[in-house]
């Protein structure tokens, strides 16, 4: 025996959906052919913050996941078109730096409790670093804070302002022009200011 | 700019440099991942309607554990203990003294020995007839229950030790 319900319309579109376990991407009615624009600002974009994750976590396989789930959230938030959206790669870079603030507070928590092995090889992108000044550099800036990390690298990488850092931080520019202050002098004493 | 943020800067970049598009896994565009889709505004629930009908939901649920536990009360008391069952007494128990046994007196006249060499007591409620003409007082507390007619219930033993009450102790 076969009951049939009258469902609504829009409750029959999303049980198929979430069946089938398949969506169709989301086209704008008048541009069949176009792709959605967070695929192009995917492909556009994505290399970019995977190494800008990179400098947050160290880790390859980690960032790839950060910029993923950043994508993945800010299309089920906005949609394809991202037409709410006034500022899509400020977005980014914000869900970025969150996820890898998150990711570094889950790994030194986990750190706590299991230390890592002593004399540990270095990965394999570490062995392509062109000096060891390089490495040394990036073994102080480990021993930053998580918010000194990030200001380091959204201002000596990204080469953004310090107006554009509170911004994606989301704290006042002065707090981000004393915590620069306080991470450089850190740097300074942990690498001896050396030419 | 400082050594220090020179230094910093090529470390960062060098860093950066050392990932490229060939170490990504295969791209996978979010439109590929799946969305929730919206939900339409025809079935969106204003915020002080949606806590209103949370506030109903929690009523209803408050309502109908408390008629379920009214419910099922009464059959978590238990029952009255059987009658069989000796209430505790306030009164401190006493340990009974025991009464000595009662023994045979060859001197009272008896009944006439049976061929089998069992004794006939004397019938209930008759008195026994003694030397006197009088019926004897109990011995001891216990043996006023025992038929007053029972043999050598009148004499106490000779040489037996006289039971002291319990408070005597001390």
């Amino acid at each position: 025996m076969i009951l049939a319900l009258p469902l609504p319309r829009p409750l029959l579109r999303w049980l198929r959906v979430t069946v089938s376990g398949s969506s169709a991407p989301v086209r704008e009615p008048g541009t069949p052919d176009r792709p959605p624009a967070i695929n192009e600002l995917y492909h556009a974009r994505r290399l970019h913050l995977v190494r800008l994750a990179v400098l947050m976590v160290d880790d390859l396989g980690t960032a790839e996941d950060i910029v993923q789930d950043v994508f993945a959230a800010l299309y089920r938030r906005h949609g394809a078109d991202l037409r709410s959206v006034a500022d899509p790669d400020a977005y980014l870079t914000c869900g970025v730096m969150n996820a890898a603030r998150s990711a570094l507070r889950r790994r030194r928590t986990a750190r706590a409790y299991v230390p890592p092995p002593p004399g540990a090889a270095p990965a394999a992108e570490d062995q392509m670093l062109k000096g060891e000044g390089d490495r040394e550099v990036l073994a102080a800036l480990e021993r930053l804070t998580v918010r000194q990390r990030q200001v380091m690298v959204l201002r000596y990488w990204s080469d953004l302002s310090e107006q554009e850092i509170a911004d994606v931080l989301h704290v006042s520019r002065g707090t981000v022009k004393s915590t620069a202050h306080r991470a450089l002098a850190l740097l300074r004493g942990l690498l001896g200011d050396r030419p | 700019m400082s050594a220090v943020e020179r230094r910093l800067r090529a470390a960062l970049a060098a860093r950066a440099s050392a990932v490229t598009a060939h170490d990504l896994q295969p791209a996978l565009p979010p439109t590929a991942m799946g969305r929730r889709r919206p939900v339409p505004s025809a079935w969106r629930i204003p915020g002080w309607r949606r806590l209103l009908a949370a506030g109903a939901a929690l009523a209803v649920a408050a309502g109908a554990v408390a008629i379920s536990s009214d419910e099922s009360g009464p059959r978590r008391t238990p029952e009255a203990p059987a009658a069989t069952v000796p209430a505790p007494s306030d009164r401190p128990t006493t340990v009974p003294v025991p009464a000595p046994s009662p023994t045979l007196t060859p001197t009272a006249p008896g009944p006439e020995p049976t061929p089998s060499g069992s004794q006939v007591s004397a019938p209930k409620g008759t008195p026994p007839e003694t030397a006197s003409g009088e019926v004897p007082a109990p011995a001891t507390p216990g043996a006023a229950s025992r038929p007053a007619g029972s043999p050598g219930a009148t004499s106490e033993p000779v040489g037996a030790p006289v039971p002291t009450p319990p408070g005597s102790f001390g």
